[in-house]
């Protein structure tokens, strides 16, 4: 079997706090993520893609459908499938190279052994000479790079991540996306991660999953056939990535405008009652 | 900052030349408040050839053993229940009605149960410094970010890992601004369990002095109850900034 995730008619709801009030978050979602495959998941805001990261991670629980992952179901995390966090989530009380060797402390590996380790992400990552510094004294795209560090280091199959590089500047950012090709080019894993950026999604993946706005629903999945290595070059003159870029554009602003729709009617039903009750108060002023 | 500490230190001198010469022209009377030079030259010779640091020694001894208590309790027991929401549905009731009520109103207690003994210094010193290291070690725990404990998980940590590795250094700054209040707390207590309740101790010395109708040596007690107050707090605060170095302030 190639899937590594497998997801099959997956359903979730959130029950607010006022146990009445259920939002309907994810609908009917079915994909699979294959070996060694790259997949960007892109969509307008709050159509549900953190939650969906979150289930397959295990973090959170689901209530119909079917998530496996390797044939079996998910459900708790797993250092196999390791999670970059969109603030990094690294801890504050740690050193670069703390953060980096928690996972293989945890998988109870010889200190030799995790030292060697730990140094080669380290260089991989171009953070030499930065070891012993703590996360408050890094910048955004030194803590990016531990983030993915740690999340390599403890050598998953398959890396999740949510947003990656949402608070870095365009540059730093294009400069993060040649890195991590380059990474998975050598080291021969899976990615699933989510973006609100279109080009960031063509560039690293090698599809492209494109959900709908609330319910999160998949509306559908593009394949992205640019060659690889690919370098930032052709964000501007591939003409293959411009086009890709027009079809993924025009295929999310249709959702995204049904997102703000939405939006808006909740908007004028809000509007409207302020409005409602206003006149009422009024009306007994009066 | 030496400029701001001037300005503190402009006051306080201030205050004490108009003291000591209202003194000087028998403005106060010398056995309600003694001049200030009189104060230091007790305080000083106390301090050298008197008993005063065997009471230092005395009341420091007291705090140390309660607090060391009250930590080796506290700390666990608050960081478990702040992780513990159903566990800590059973305790905090019991643990928010004794709270409130003041360490020292337990001293007629400690007498009943212990006598006019060192135990009973302990037994008010860790009462007095154990709600504030719990209380600040249960708010430390419940205040643990929900990315890390996903993020220790997701690296394969276990559940004894997640305590020791996440939750713990999470609620450390909790844990040692608790440790300082509580340092604090235990070192008021102590004073007034010793007024009561022991035969040594600074607590037990100004209050000698006040029978012995010296207030000289009294005050010249309560300074060194305030320097060695302000002493531990500013440990606490040195100790804060090394062990925690990520938190900024």
């Amino acid at each position: 079997m190639l899937s590594k995730i497998e997801i099959q008619n997956l359903s979730k709801k959130f029950v607010l706090a006022d146990n009445k009030t259920n939002i309907q978050v994810l609908e009917n979602f079915s994909f699979s993520l294959k070996n060694n495959e790259i997949l960007g998941i892109i969509g307008p805001s709050g159509c549900g893609k953190t939650t969906l990261l979150y289930i397959i991670a295990g973090f959170i629980p689901y209530e119909t459908g079917r998530v496996s992952y390797d044939g079996e179901p998910i459900t708790a995390p797993s250092a196999k499938r390791t999670v970059m966090f969109q603030e990094y989530g690294l801890f504050p009380w740690m050193s670069v190279e703390g953060n980096i060797e928690f996972g293989l402390k945890a998988k109870g590996i010889p200190a030799d052994e995790r030292r060697e380790i730990t140094r080669h992400f380290i260089e991989l990552v171009h953070l030499k000479g930065f070891e012993d510094k703590h996360p408050y004294q890094l910048s955004g795209g030194m803590k990016q790079r531990v983030g993915i560090a740690r999340a390599l280091a403890s050598n998953p199959e398959v890396v999740l991540m949510d947003e990656p590089f949402a608070s870095l500047d365009s540059l730093t950012r294009e400069i993060m996306q040649e890195e991590i090709l380059k990474i998975w080019g050598e080291t021969n894993k899976a990615l699933l991660f989510i973006t609100h950026n279109i080009e960031e999604a063509i560039f690293l993946s090698d599809r492209v999953l494109i959900m709908s706005a609330r319910p999160g629903k998949l509306k559908e999945i593009v394949p992205i056939d640019l060659e690889k290595p690919r370098l930032s070059e052709i964000k501007r003159g591939n003409s293959q990535f411009l086009k890709l870029k027009d079809y993924i554009s025009q295929s999310l602003r249709e959702e995204t405008l049904k997102g703000i729709d939405q939006m808006g009617i909740k908007l004028t039903k809000v509007l409207g009652s302020i409005k409602m009750e206003k006149e009422g108060k009024n009306g007994k002023n009066n | 900052m030496i400029k701001k500490s001037l300005k503190g230190l402009s006051v306080i001198f201030a205050v004490l030349i108009i003291w000591q010469l209202g003194s000087y022209f028998k403005l106060v009377n010398p056995f309600i408040m003694p001049p200030p030079l009189e104060i230091i030259k007790s305080f000083f010779s106390m301090l050298l050839k008197g008993p005063l640091l065997a009471d230092i020694y005395s009341s420091i001894r007291r705090v140390f053993v309660g607090f060391t208590c009250a930590f080796l309790i506290a700390v666990p027991l608050g960081i478990v229940l702040g992780w513990n929401k159903s566990l800590s549905q059973y305790f905090l009731p019991a643990i928010e009605f004794i709270r409130p009520i003041p360490p020292i109103a337990w001293i007629p207690l400690a007498i009943l149960w212990f006598g006019v003994s060192d135990l009973s210094s302990y037994f008010i010193t860790t009462i007095a410094s154990f709600f504030p290291i719990f209380v600040n070690s249960f708010v430390g725990a419940e205040s643990v970010e929900k990315v890390h404990i996903n993020a220790a998980l997701s690296l394969g940590a276990s559940r004894g890992r997640v305590i020791t590795k996440v939750l713990f250094p999470s609620a450390l700054p909790f844990v040692l601004t608790g440790m300082r209040i509580g340092l604090g707390v235990a070192w008021m207590s102590v004073i007034a369990a010793e007024l009561i309740a022991a035969q040594s101790g600074l607590g037990y010395m100004i209050q000698l002095h006040r029978m012995l109708l010296e207030t000289h040596k009294v005050i010249a007690g309560m300074i060194s109850i305030g320097i060695i107050g302000l002493a531990m707090n500013l440990f606490m605060l040195y100790l804060e900034r090394k062990l925690v170095p990520w938190v900024k302030k």
